[in-house]
């Protein structure tokens, strides 16, 4: 019988009638366990008038569906969960750090197909330092796309990616023939097999040369490039940690690093999009439109009750504050 | 002993059995009216008794009425009380009042300060609001969802940033089911939950500042809000989870909005759509729910990105959001911004920046 049907419920009224009734007839009956009859027909009555009530309200809310999703304690089938697969080229780059795994590297990438992007030379990529050594995280991927007429000699690209900390960083030389589809699909595709990124919320650097080509890309892919940033054309590369004057006036404003070109205007709300004066500025304030390096998410459970006290024991955590904190009455407005 | 602790509910028993033994030993006490006037007042006990013990069950699942003050609607809420020390690892509970500038809504907040918060006071850290159901309190996360220990244990393995998540009240009155909107001529929580709020944490706790910081998370009516404020503040917030949660607020708002701009897939369906993540979970038992999570899904389109995630069994309760929470809060923590050093630490790092779509220009928002 359903915990929700109109079976039990119907059930429930008949023994709420039933348990009345008894009271009613047994209520002078029985001097001697009067006082224990009596009592005990109340409190059956009030508490199958509530299980009815309950029961009511249960198959009109649906808060229990099944008996099953009474139960607190029983067994649970684990979740599945996507096996945490290293990136194809983790034992590579493994081999090519040597004796120092902690420390960042950067390889010159070829993929499979890379050679139909139309770029003008093959991509760089750069694990950061640590990256090695947690092979259970998931680091977020930053793409840097330039024609190469900018500046970006490797001694700035390595700077900048140290600037940018705990990502991956993507060094992508386009040419005119570049089209936005490489870096929305076929790049990160690629990128995703080889090394340990997460699939989402990335950020796609770009000289402003190629401004045209990275607003499409995040138009086409804007889960992907939730935050897009251009490096000023014609900047001096960046020292990283040499202080700066920095423009006055909250984030936001124009400032002196120059007004957004058009075209970046028109992306939709919620994507972040800036203008920075040099690489390693623009990798810094990319990397923070990212999360840290994350293990992979807990499993969802596949099915509930769950064995409640294996996953989440009560173990002391931190205390809730006392003392009246509670929704004082206000007039409404 | 507050009115959801389980000795409240031993005594309201007790007296709903003393009541039902009173009954019977008074039924032929006195005489006349007296006579009558006893079995009144005994039969008017066992309904108050039984009905009290029903009552008290109820506010330990919903814990609505935390304390018997807010029971009584009465009483100044308590700022900043500090917890006892905490073992190692774990985060730190405290509460404040949150002043209502704009909302003219002054209500308690409470917030979760991760074990890192301490010790690195020169790091802002991304920010969860987390709300709460109807009826019901904050306090349903802590002792319900023993929220504290899951965030403790999910930042401990890394499958979460260090992370602030402040828990809001979202009505001034228990029984008032607001649904996160501003009523007309009523209370306004829409703006005291994305105006308020962000800037009474933002004033008091090194937390970032910026929509890629900021995240929403709730269940059941708190899953409508999350969804719902996702979709129109995205320039406060980066992505939402929904437990349980629905697409219309179920309410009246006073200008017919539910059914436009209140409703969420009526906004997919007939306005610019945010580029932010939303994460939505229910178990398939949940039909509301369920049906709410798959109108969604259907209508979302380029640039939202939502995930599902359905669970066997369940229902809509407390056991199904405690299995849902982690793997939510996880998914969270992968869509927002790190936590970052403060402004003016880290010298040459900060662009200069004209930011589209970011704070202040929340697009669609006043739509």
């Amino acid at each position: 019988m359903a915990l929700t049907g109109i079976a039990l419920i119907f059930l429930a009224v008949l023994a709420t009638l039933a348990a009345l009734a008894a009271t009613v007839v047994t209520w002078n009956r029985g001097r001697r366990l009067r006082p224990v009859l009596r009592p005990a027909g109340v409190l059956a009555t009030e508490a199958l008038l509530l299980v009815t009530a309950g029961l009511v309200v249960n198959r009109s809310e649906q808060f229990y569906p099944s008996w099953e999703s009474l139960s607190q304690s029983a067994d649970g089938q684990p979740g599945t969960v996507a096996p945490d697969r290293p990136g194809d080229l983790d034992r590579w780059l493994l081999a090519r750090a040597g004796t120092r795994p902690q420390q960042s590297v950067a390889i010159p990438w070829e993929p499979g197909g890379w050679t139909g992007w139309h770029l003008g030379a093959a991509p760089t990529v750069v694990v950061p330092d640590g990256y090695l050594q947690h092979p259970s995280w998931r680091y977020p991927a930053l793409v840097v796309v330039t024609d190469g007429t900018e500046g970006w000699t490797p001694a700035v690209q390595s700077a900048a990616a140290r600037a940018a900390g705990a990502a991956v960083v993507v060094f992508v030389r386009t040419t005119p023939a570049t089209t936005p589809d490489v870096l929305a699909a076929a790049l990160p595709g690629a990128l995703v097999r080889d090394v340990r990124v997460t699939g989402r919320r990335w950020v796609l650097v770009a000289s402003t040369a190629d401004a045209v080509v990275a607003e499409r890309a995040v138009a086409a892919a804007p889960g992907r490039y939730p935050a897009a940033v251009l490096v000023q054309a014609g900047a001096a590369p960046g020292r990283p940690g040499a202080p700066r004057r920095q423009p006055v006036g909250p984030a936001g404003s124009a400032g002196s690093a120059g007004v957004l070109p058009a075209v970046l205007t028109h992306l939709p709300a919620g994507i972040a999009v800036t203008v920075a004066r040099n690489p390693a500025a623009a990798l810094v304030w990319a990397s923070r439109q990212t999360p840290p390096p994350l293990a992979a998410a807990a499993p969802t459970v596949a099915y509930v009750p769950v064995h409640r006290h294996k996953r989440h024991p009560h173990r002391p955590s931190a205390t809730i504050p006392a003392g009246g904190v509670h929704v004082p009455r206000q007039l409404h407005h | 002993m507050s009115p959801d602790s389980f000795t409240t509910e031993l005594l309201a028993l007790a007296l709903a059995v003393v009541s039902a033994a009173g009954l019977g030993l008074l039924w032929g006490a006195g005489r006349g009216h007296a006579r009558m006037a006893v079995r009144a007042a005994a039969v008017l006990a066992c309904l108050l008794t039984a009905s009290a013990t029903a009552a008290v069950w109820v506010n330990r699942q919903v814990d609505a009425y935390p304390t018997w003050s807010s029971l009584a609607g009465s009483g100044n809420a308590a700022d900043s009380v500090a917890t006892p020390a905490d073992p190692a690892g774990a985060g730190r509970i405290v509460s404040m009042t949150v002043p209502g500038k704009v909302s003219g809504l002054s209500l308690p907040l409470y917030v979760y300060l991760p074990a890192a918060y301490a010790k690195q006071p020169g790091t802002r850290f991304p920010v969860v609001e987390a709300l709460h159901g109807y009826p019901g309190t904050p306090l349903q996360w802590f002792h319900k969802m023993h929220v504290a220990a899951v965030l403790d244990s999910e930042m401990a393995a890394a499958r979460m940033a260090p992370t602030v998540v402040v828990f809001p009240y979202q009505t001034p009155d228990t029984m008032l089911d607001t649904e996160c909107t501003n009523l007309v001529n009523g209370p306004q929580t829409e703006t005291l939950l994305t105006v308020d709020v962000p800037a009474a944490v933002r004033a008091r706790f090194h937390v970032r500042t910026d929509a890629a910081g900021w995240g929403l998370a709730g269940y059941s009516a708190g899953g409508y809000c999350a969804t719902d404020l996702l979709l129109r503040h995205p320039g406060e917030y980066a992505a939402a989870a929904s437990l349980s949660g629905y697409a219309t607020p179920g309410i009246r708002v006073g200008d017919g909005s539910e059914n436009t701009l209140y409703n969420d897939v009526w906004r997919l369906k007939h306005l610019p759509v945010p580029a932010v993540a939303l994460y939505l979970a229910c178990a398939r038992t949940d039909l509301a729910p369920l049906h709410s999570t798959v109108a969604l899904a259907r209508a979302a389109r380029a640039p939202l990105s939502v995930t599902t995630s359905y669970v066997g069994g369940g229902g809509h309760n407390s056991a199904t959001w405690q299995a849902l929470e982690a793997p939510a809060f996880d998914w969270l923590s992968a869509s927002l911004g790190r936590p970052v050093p403060q402004a003016g630490r880290t010298p040459g790092s900060t662009p200069a920046v004209r930011a589209a779509g970011g704070p202040g220009q929340p697009v669609g928002a006043a739509a």
